[in-house]
């Protein structure tokens, strides 16, 4: 049934994003046009500033809007009348949280793949394509093993942190449809008090962390060293993230099967 | 066994008790009316069969099991309004159901939209009010399912369309699945119902086969009705 759901999922959420992607090329491409033309005359300097403006805007855009049509499809699903009809599928509530989690997270995977082609494109357009590819070229060349380690863990970190992230907006859906009216408000009102308590769960981590092992907080200020220090507290960061989205997660599902208000 | 067992079931909404210790059952092979004005607890009650809200006490169990995904199986469900989402197709609708159930007649169901000279790739949101509620009750009619309860089915729909809806729920379901219906539009339905629940402010007011309750009360169900729910 996961294949079924992710089939349908993706197909509803690139419904809205493969024209957001055709719109970002398109103007990615003018910007580079505009770049090329802006010294022939000033009217194509002011439409290049314009379209530099548009293509920040569009790249924004591609970011955001992917995070926030994931969590209005999750929100439509669990709390609006779409939901009579995906909640009345012989589907574990599980499953299509899980492929709620796996949708989500390849859009956003997909829409920063096509920001760096966007880069890439203007890049090239400019005619600097040489000194970008020398410039990440010699950034790589020199670097050590941990820092390659520290790279491979910044992309972990991240792909979990988004996890995490949508985890926190799911349960706040999960908290704000088990109230009878103004849901949406109530799904916000969670999410803050739910921010707080995960900043905390933070916070009171690392500080135990320092404190049970002071050399590791020193080690992160001395110059020798530090990509390893670095590495482990990435690694850690990710052990925290892990740990709060596993604790998180069944809570959700256990609201949306035995709480379900569609009210 | 019957097919649908409401035991003792309780349900609020802050301190609305919109059901008060509901119990009823339904056998196979039965049409049943739930009846009652509106703001009675009818949805109420069909979207706690349907596991879409949670009682507050009392249990539902479908062929005597708990609700959960196998009798999602067994149900098939038409809601009060459109539950679909209008940028899908019928064909795509078509398949979405294909898809997930598998008591879904594909062959039929495109047999009766071809029957409403719709076409399969006309998408929802362009359709009329009308035509959406017809490709929905298809939907739900293709299926071969064991219990179909349908909620408000012709409600605020013009009297033509009516009796296309009532043709359709009455053509499309097997002798040994059973039928729950709620309707405040008595008249329409009264001929075909075996049996009724009569729902007034949360409980069960009535209930029995409509034979028994005219005789007993020499009265037809529409009047009962008219009677026991009279401002």
């Amino acid at each position: 049934m996961l294949s079924k759901l992710l089939k349908y999922d993706f197909k509803n959420l690139y419904k809205t994003l493969l024209p957001i992607y055709l719109i970002t090329l398109v103007i990615t491409i003018l910007t580079v046009i505009l770049n090329n033309l802006s010294d022939t005359s000033n009217l194509f300097s002011t439409l290049n500033g314009l379209m530099i403006l548009s293509y920040i805007v569009i790249l924004m855009v591609l970011v955001i809007g992917t995070f926030f049509l994931s969590i209005r499809d999750f929100y439509l699903d669990f709390a609006t009348e779409r939901g009579y009809l995906i909640n009345t599928l012989p589907v574990k509530k599980s499953t299509i949280i899980t492929s709620k989690f796996i949708t989500s997270v390849t859009t956003m995977l997909s829409s920063i793949v096509v920001m760096f082609i966007s880069i890439i494109i203007l890049v090239i357009g400019n005619g600097e394509w040489s000194s970008f590819a020398n410039g990440v070229a010699n950034f790589f060349k020199d670097i050590p093993m941990d820092g390659v380690i520290m790279f491979i863990l910044m992309a972990v970190l991240m792909i979990v942190a988004y996890i995490s992230g949508l985890a926190v907006c799911y349960l706040s859906i999960a908290l704000g449809q088990l109230k009878n009216t103004n849901k949406l408000g109530f799904s916000f009102l969670a999410y803050i008090i739910l921010y707080v308590i995960y900043e905390m769960y933070f916070t009171f981590a690392l500080v135990f962390i320092g404190t049970i092992n002071p050399d590791f907080v020193r080690s992160l200020d001395n110059e020798i060293g530090i990509i390893s220090s670095v590495n482990i507290l990435f690694g850690i960061l990710i052990g925290l993230v892990i740990i709060i989205t596993t604790i998180i997660t069944p809570i959700t599902n256990y609201i949306l099967k035995n709480k379900l208000n569609l009210e | 066994m019957a097919l649908l067992e409401v035991s003792h079931v309780s349900k609020s909404y802050g301190a609305n008790r919109v059901l008060d210790d509901v119990t009823f059952s339904i056998p196979k092979g039965k049409i049943v009316g739930l009846l009652g004005p509106n703001g009675s607890g009818k949805t109420t009650l069909i979207k706690l069969i349907n596991d879409l809200l949670k009682e507050d006490s009392g249990s539902i169990k479908v062929e005597g099991l708990d609700l959960g995904v196998e009798t999602k199986k067994l149900i098939s469900y038409l809601p009060d309004k459109n539950y679909l989402n209008n940028n899908m197709t019928v064909l795509e609708l078509l398949n979405y159901f294909k898809d997930f159930y598998e008591d879904f007649r594909i062959d039929k169901a495109k047999e009766l939209i071809g029957k409403l000279d719709l076409d399969l790739n006309q998408k929802l949101k362009t359709m009329s009010k009308g035509t959406k509620e017809k490709v929905q009750l298809i939907l739900v009619m293709s299926r071969k399912a064991k219990l179909y309860i349908l909620d408000e089915p012709i409600g605020g729909i013009d009297p033509a369309a009516r009796d296309y809806i009532i043709n359709t729920i009455l053509t499309n379901f097997s002798n040994d699945a059973s039928l729950l219906i709620s309707t405040h539009l008595i008249s329409d339905l009264e001929k075909v119902l075996d049996e009724v629940i009569f729902l007034k402010n949360g409980k069960v007011v009535r209930s029995g086969s409509t034979d028994d309750i005219r005789k007993e009360t020499n009265m037809s169900i529409n009047d009962l009705f008219r009677e026991e729910f009279k401002c």
